[in-house]
């Protein structure tokens, strides 16, 4: 099936417009068959305002005037390029949604070790571990936070208040003494 | 790039310490990545460029092994993908440009100021570029043309002179590239405190 989503994201790129929309639906009900929640993507707020400047403004503003409807003149060729630039990014999106929704944590794991990065199991779990000690903190500090004492002569700098949040969790056996030697080797 | 992902065996301190930066970087970009999705603040992925050069460069205080801010990079992008909200997948690949710019950069100068400003400004050139790419990749090249033409008519129907709007628009990028570097200052600002206090 990934093989099939590469192969449609790459139609909605090299393809003429014109092919683009009626291939677009044809994909739209594929993945809808596929997972329901595809479509949820044009019920949003950003998916409505892209549609309206490529698809209802552009046509309008831009290119010559061969059509009308209600009194308005708009470019019929504006309208075939925007519903296709529309078209693209619903499909690219929702390709890439279903492919991100199929990967799991092992398989991300079997590509980075695949790669070289032994140590990413290490470091990501014991990070997982780290992070409700290290939000807790941070939120305790935030709200202890008061920004008028940054600025304050002989109070705390922005600098040593970040640092002030990340020492706590650091490995002191760490040699950092030597100052600027990572470089050296 | 391949050599920089050759990572030795990790001692006891540098993996703990690669996983705080990891979990502080990673809880920046799903609380705060979170909250400028919801809000849908404009742009969202210079704000988190920002925070990321600052995090990578004072990261590279205590994460002296080679190839450590990608490693990092790449912990924080796999948080990104599981736990963020809305679309992943150009955060995950943004994370890991950006900690592959950050670890060559300062990997050739060194750890210092300069070299700090520069991983932000650099950062910052490919976030900008990122959200160019993106946009020609998800709508077409031709929504270039579609702005341009947009950007005309409307000036031209408010009376603006050409000029005055191209220096407008060029003035974004120009602003970001300059906050790009002060949060790399401010990181290697951060870095040394750190540096100091661990000292002590």
């Amino acid at each position: 099936m990934k093989y099939l989503i590469f192969l449609f994201v790459i139609s909605v790129i090299v393809l003429p417009a014109k092919f683009i929309i009626p291939l677009s639906i044809l994909i739209m009900v594929l993945y809808f068959s596929l997972d329901r929640t595809v479509l949820n993507i044009l019920k949003r707020k950003s998916t409505l305002f892209l549609f309206a400047i490529v698809a209802i403004i552009q046509p309008i503003l831009i290119g010559e005037p061969t059509n009308s409807m209600m009194g308005v003149s708009y470019s019929g060729l504006g309208v075939i390029n925007g519903l296709a630039m529309f078209c693209r990014a619903i499909v690219i999106i929702n390709s890439i949604s279903i492919l991100n929704r199929r990967t799991d944590k092992e398989s991300i794991r079997y590509f980075w070790g695949k790669l070289g990065i032994e140590q990413f199991d290490a470091v990501f779990t014991k990070s997982q571990e780290q992070l409700p000690e290290i939000k807790e903190s941070f939120s305790k500090s935030i709200k202890n936070f008061n920004g008028k004492n940054l600025l304050k002569p002989g109070k705390s700098k922005p600098a040593e208040f970040f640092a002030n949040l990340i020492v706590p969790f650091l490995h002191k056996s760490n040699s950092l003494s030597s100052k600027n030697n990572f470089n050296e080797e | 790039m391949l050599k920089l992902l050759k990572i030795e065996k990790l001692s006891e301190s540098n993996l703990i310490n690669t996983a705080v930066f990891a979990a502080i970087w990673g809880l920046a970009e799903i609380s705060l990545g979170t909250f400028l999705h919801a809000s849908k603040i404009p742009f969202r992925g210079a704000i988190m460029s920002l925070l990321a050069t600052a995090v990578l460069v004072c990261a590279k205080v205590v994460l002296k092994y080679k190839g450590s801010l990608i490693l990092l990079g790449i912990v924080t992008a796999t948080f990104r993908l599981f736990l963020g909200v809305g679309f992943n997948i150009t955060p995950f690949a943004a994370i890991i440009i950006e900690s592959v710019i950050a670890e060559i950069v300062i990997n050739k100068f060194g750890f210092r100021r300069t070299a700090a400003v520069l991983t932000g400004t650099l950062i910052m050139v490919y976030s900008i570029t990122h959200g160019l790419i993106m946009q020609a990749l998800f709508l077409g090249i031709d929504i270039y043309k579609m702005y341009y033409e947009l950007i005309l008519k409307v000036t031209n129907k408010a009376g603006l002179s050409e000029e005055l709007v191209l220096i407008l628009i060029l003035l974004i990028p120009v602003i970001q590239i300059g906050l790009g570097a002060a949060s790399g200052s401010f990181g290697f600002s951060v870095g040394n405190q750190i540096n100091n206090m661990i000292e002590d």
